[in-house]
């Protein structure tokens, strides 16, 4: 039981380092521009409306980065420690309703 | 102590959907992988009812301004082109779970009674399913949008008496333009998603009122044993199982919203000719690929009449089946509406295959 419980402990404290690495990517080694970009529009002769945005702009948006491939690593990295605990949790309720724990609740 | 769970439970009444939820009983069975569509396209539905009024902040539903808009939320917008992503292809795993929870409830005969309203909001469900991602699509107003509104618009027109009228409706006019754009805007962000969380509502209602099917075979066999179909609570064992569904759902959600963002065809040219090979989105190509086929003249009518007709035909019969099913609801194996079924998907995957190439 004891060890059962140390195996969880250690899982969840791996996984929970591996999401703090990489819920925040390193300064400098992920090369995404600000998600908000300043135009700037030179005004000729009376109100400049904003830039026209062009395709290449477009495309620059959908472009694949290593900020973006970091964030899928940690957002997976969360989803397998939120399916871990929900596993720990499972198996414990299971067992409870084995056990007739459930059935007891309903009868009161 | 102050005790936050029994707090909530006594206020939103917790403990009661919980005590049901444990009493409920979900068959266990080697069809039991079925049951977890539902949850999954409900899941789907919350995540473009959450990035879609992100989206609306910005869009601009007339002609001159929509394209920008769109670019505007790809270029400019704080993570917009993520949730543009993640809106997309979460409405494209919807038709795909909803196909696959509409041919596995055939194939399972899940519509026996008590079930057959079940199945028509099913249906119900399936067709608002497909229009919302049509007219989701039409949305950008790019060139891709502007071809198929006229190609998908046509299609109506094609129907005998009624046709010409149902393609004006949609057009608001004689041709693809701005009232297009604001009829499939109204339709796509008010009309079909309060229609689809009503139809949603009765549906989960419904499954809750009658419970799971179990299909006639399994039944059969546990008959001849004369044993029960062996039943999990449905709290912890299906909503543990639902929520796992979730997570990994979502992950998958987002990496193909950042491996394969959605795209941004050219501006509308209004004075372009339709490029040759124009293709409806891939949900429609079964239909677009069966028209392909259909002969200029089938006995002296217009083929592509033929087909529209036939293929409402074959749909509205589909969608009668629990009471033309008779052998099924009296309980017996019935192989022909199985074979119906078996075809059904047979034509629909072809037929999407060979018109996507």
């Amino acid at each position: 039981m004891m060890c059962y419980r140390t195996g969880r402990l250690a899982c969840i404290g791996v996984l929970l380092m591996a999401v703090a690495f990489f819920a925040v990517p390193p300064a400098g080694t992920c090369g995404e521009p600000g998600s908000v970009m300043v135009l700037e529009a030179e005004v000729v002769g009376g109100e400049a409306g904003p830039e026209k945005i062009t395709e290449s702009q477009v495309e620059a948006a959908q472009q694949l980065s290593s900020a973006r491939i970091y964030g899928l690593a940690g957002l997976w990295l969360l989803v397998a420690l939120c399916i871990l605990l929900i596993s720990f949790q499972w198996k414990d309720d299971e067992h409870l309703y084995t056990v007739g724990y459930y059935r007891k609740d309903l009868d009161h | 102590m102050f005790d936050v769970k029994n707090e909530v439970s006594n206020r939103i009444g917790l403990g009661f959907i919980i005590n049901l939820a444990r009493k409920k009983l979900v068959p266990v069975h080697r069809h039991s992988i079925w049951y977890y569509m539902g949850g999954m396209l409900l899941f789907l539905f919350m995540i473009q009812a959450a990035t879609g009024p992100l989206l609306l902040f910005y869009y601009k539903p007339t002609a001159e301004a929509a394209y920008q808009s769109i670019q505007e939320i790809m270029v400019n917008v704080p993570c917009g082109w993520l949730i543009r992503s993640v809106h997309h292809w979460s409405s494209n795993l919807m038709i795909v779970v909803v196909f696959a929870h509409f041919f596995s409830t055939l194939l399972v005969k899940a519509y026996r009674r008590p079930r057959e309203v079940t199945w028509l909001t099913g249906m119900a469900m399936l067709v608002v399913v497909l229009f919302l991602g049509y007219s989701g699509y039409t949305l950008p107003f790019d060139e891709r949008a502007f071809f198929a509104l006229n190609v998908g618009t046509e299609i109506p027109g094609a129907i005998p008496v009624v046709g010409e009228y149902m393609m004006e409706f949609l057009r608001g006019g004689p041709s693809v333009g701005e009232q297009t754009l604001n009829r499939f805007f109204a339709m796509h962000v008010g009309i079909l998603p309060l229609a689809l969380m009503i139809i949603i509502g009765v549906h989960v209602l419904l499954v809750q009122l009658h419970g799971m099917s179990i299909p006639p075979s399994v039944e059969k066999k546990a008959a001849e044993k004369g044993a029960e179909v062996p039943g999990k609570p449905m709290f912890p064992h299906l909503v543990w199982h639902d929520l796992v569904n979730c997570l990994i759902l979502f992950g998958i959600v987002v990496t193909l919203a950042v491996l394969m963002p959605s795209g941004l065809d050219p501006e509308i040219d209004f004075l372009k000719p339709a490029p040759a090979g124009v293709k409806p989105d891939w949900f429609f190509l079964w239909v677009y690929q069966i028209l392909k086929w259909m002969p200029t003249f089938v006995l002296g009518l217009e083929g592509e009449v033929v087909g529209i007709v036939g293929v409402g035909a074959a749909a509205a019969f589909i969608g009668l089946v629990p009471f033309v099913d008779v052998k099924s609801q009296r309980g017996k194996l019935s192989p022909l509406f199985t074979a119906i079924g078996v075809v059904s998907l047979v034509v629909f995957v072809v037929c999407t295959i060979i018109g996507f190439f």
